[in-house]
């Protein structure tokens, strides 16, 4: 016969057993790390926008993350080269001559997005990667971001001639001689996706662009600003665009817009 | 024993022979040079965009014409052939060849309205009128014929490969042959190159009539980088009788070429 205290202890060990919390509840949601489709992806500027999104989400408050650290596993990595995966499936088929695992695939099913970084909203995401992902990290949703686009502009003008035209200030700027500017502009354009893992689509779609300037002012021969393009610019575009899409991001958490688990 | 041999091969190779026969048709109509064709671009995606270093007002105009056309059917890709004369279309620039001259147009739809605009640019110069010119036979010679953009040149160049051009591009070669569910039948063609590019075509049939063809061209970008594509066209008509009504100008268009006296 069993003492009551050892029943207790029995029910007790039972109950931590069966007792899972499940995996949707507080917590349900991680950040890839984000991807860079440009020629100029060795800049790391994945890397430094995901880091920036996610501590304005997470200095919000506002979202529920399961860790506060990015993404970036095996998984991740082959969820980013799927180009790559299915060009080695290629090779595999003309080894065989049977092309149907390319043909009959679902890359050419419309409801697929080809791949992670042209996804829209409503498409599906490589379902068996998504499921992993999810799985190894204890999440339901993950938020992803793909860096589109890299823009650039200049702007050159001559101060001199402009005050000479409108004001008549001849005397003073040919004194000085001429004053020009030359401002030059970065921009960024980024996509960032909310995946669901268990089935593998984007519930969730916002995109972003940003730009930062800097002018480099030319009096006589003297320079005040800079002139080339810095880490700096490149640092403070990245910010303003991971503000933009924070800004969106918890703008449509309040309005309900993102799955409840998301929210604190 | 050999008689069971004999029927053995014959056995294995009808099969191939009846496939083999599946495009002559087609390339038939190519190499006479008589045929009308309506295609649908079914779905296409590219990894490798033009996403480098854009200038900005660049990007804008992009982001607006992709807004504007998210979701709007492609205009209907057509390719008429009539002995030396013909006409292409392909996602509304179109290229007619009538008598030695070429004329390019395109045409557009606006509030559900078809319209046409030339190429004749320049002060007083109207939007609707094309000015021609002599076909260029050396570029003809050096790259072969066209039937649109890339993608249904190659698919066109597999049909009916491109024999007279000195610079006649990648050689596919046929790879495989079958059938699926529901009474298709395909045909696969490859192209792989030296430094690991491949590309990959599947022609379906439906009752020996070309219905659809998927593409794959996967290009090597380094050690572990490749970029793909992938495409379908649906084809609506692909018959040997040339639709005359594509080998003369819209009458919206006004010619204003200066022929040759």
């Amino acid at each position: 016969m069993l003492s009551k205290k050892t029943l207790a202890i029995a029910m007790a060990l039972m109950l931590g057993v069966s007792f899972v919390p499940p995996k949707t509840e507080a917590g349900s949601t991680a950040m890839l790390v984000f991807s860079d489709k440009t020629r100029f992806d060795a800049a790391k500027g994945a890397e430094v926008l995901s880091e920036l999104m996610l501590e304005k989400l997470v200095n919000s408050g506002k979202i529920s993350f399961k860790d506060n650290v990015l993404l970036n596993s095996a998984s991740v990595q082959q969820l980013y080269g799927e180009d790559m995966e299915f060009y080695k499936l290629i090779n595999s088929c003309r080894a065989t001559g049977n092309y149907n695992p390319v043909f009959e695939s679902y890359k050419f099913n419309p409801a697929y997005a080809n791949s992670i970084d042209l996804a829209k909203e409503g498409d599906i995401v490589e379902p068996r990667l998504l499921k992993r992902i999810g799985e190894e990290s204890g999440v339901r949703y993950v938020l992803q971001g793909t860096i589109e686009r890299y823009g650039t502009d200049r702007d050159d003008s001559t101060v001199s001639g402009v005050a000479n035209a409108i004001f008549g200030l001849s005397g003073l700027f040919g004194l000085m001689g001429s004053v020009s500017t030359d401002t030059k502009t970065l921009a960024v354009t980024c996509t960032v996706r909310l995946l669901d893992t268990t089935t593998g689509k984007v519930v969730y779609s916002r995109r972003a662009m940003a730009r930062e300037k800097i002018a480099d002012v030319k009096v006589l021969d003297a320079n005040v600003g800079a002139d080339e393009m810095n880490t700096k610019m490149f640092y403070n575009v990245m910010d303003k665009v991971a503000d933009k899409l924070a800004g969106e991001i918890l703008a449509d958490v309040a309005a309900h817009k993102l799955p409840a688990e998301l929210g604190k | 024993m050999k008689r069971v041999l004999t029927i053995l091969v014959l056995f294995l190779l009808v099969p191939q022979i009846v496939s083999a026969g599946a495009l002559d048709k087609y390339r038939s109509m190519l190499e006479n040079r008589s045929c009308t064709i309506k295609y649908e671009i079914a779905y296409q995606d590219k990894n490798i965009k033009n996403n480098d270093d854009l200038g900005i007002f660049y990007q804008k105009v992009m982001d607006k014409v992709e807004a504007e056309n998210m979701g709007a059917p492609k205009p209907m890709g057509i390719i008429v052939l009539q002995g030396e004369n013909s006409y292409t279309q392909n996602d509304g620039y179109c290229l007619l060849t009538r008598n030695g001259y070429e004329y390019p147009y395109v045409v557009a739809t606006h509030k559900g309205k078809v319209d046409y605009y030339g190429n004749h640019t320049g002060v007083g110069a109207s939007f609707h009128s094309v000015k021609g010119a002599p076909v260029n036979e050396l570029e003809r010679l050096m790259y072969g014929v066209t039937y649109g953009d890339e993608e249904i040149t190659t698919i066109m160049r597999v049909i009916c490969p491109e024999t007279r051009a000195l610079n006649r591009g990648k050689v596919y070669w046929r790879a495989a042959s079958g059938s699926l569910e529901g009474g298709i039948s395909y045909e696969d063609y490859q192209w792989a190159g030296d430094n690991g590019d491949v590309d990959l075509m599947r022609f379906y049939f439906n009752a020996g009539e070309l219905m659809k063809v998927s593409t794959v061209h996967y290009e090597k970008l380094g050690p572990n980088r490749v970029a793909g594509m992938h495409t379908t066209i649906k084809f609506h008509e692909f018959s040997s009788t040339p639709d005359e009504k594509y080998l003369t100008l819209p009458s919206r268009l006004k010619d204003v070429t200066k022929y040759a006296k």
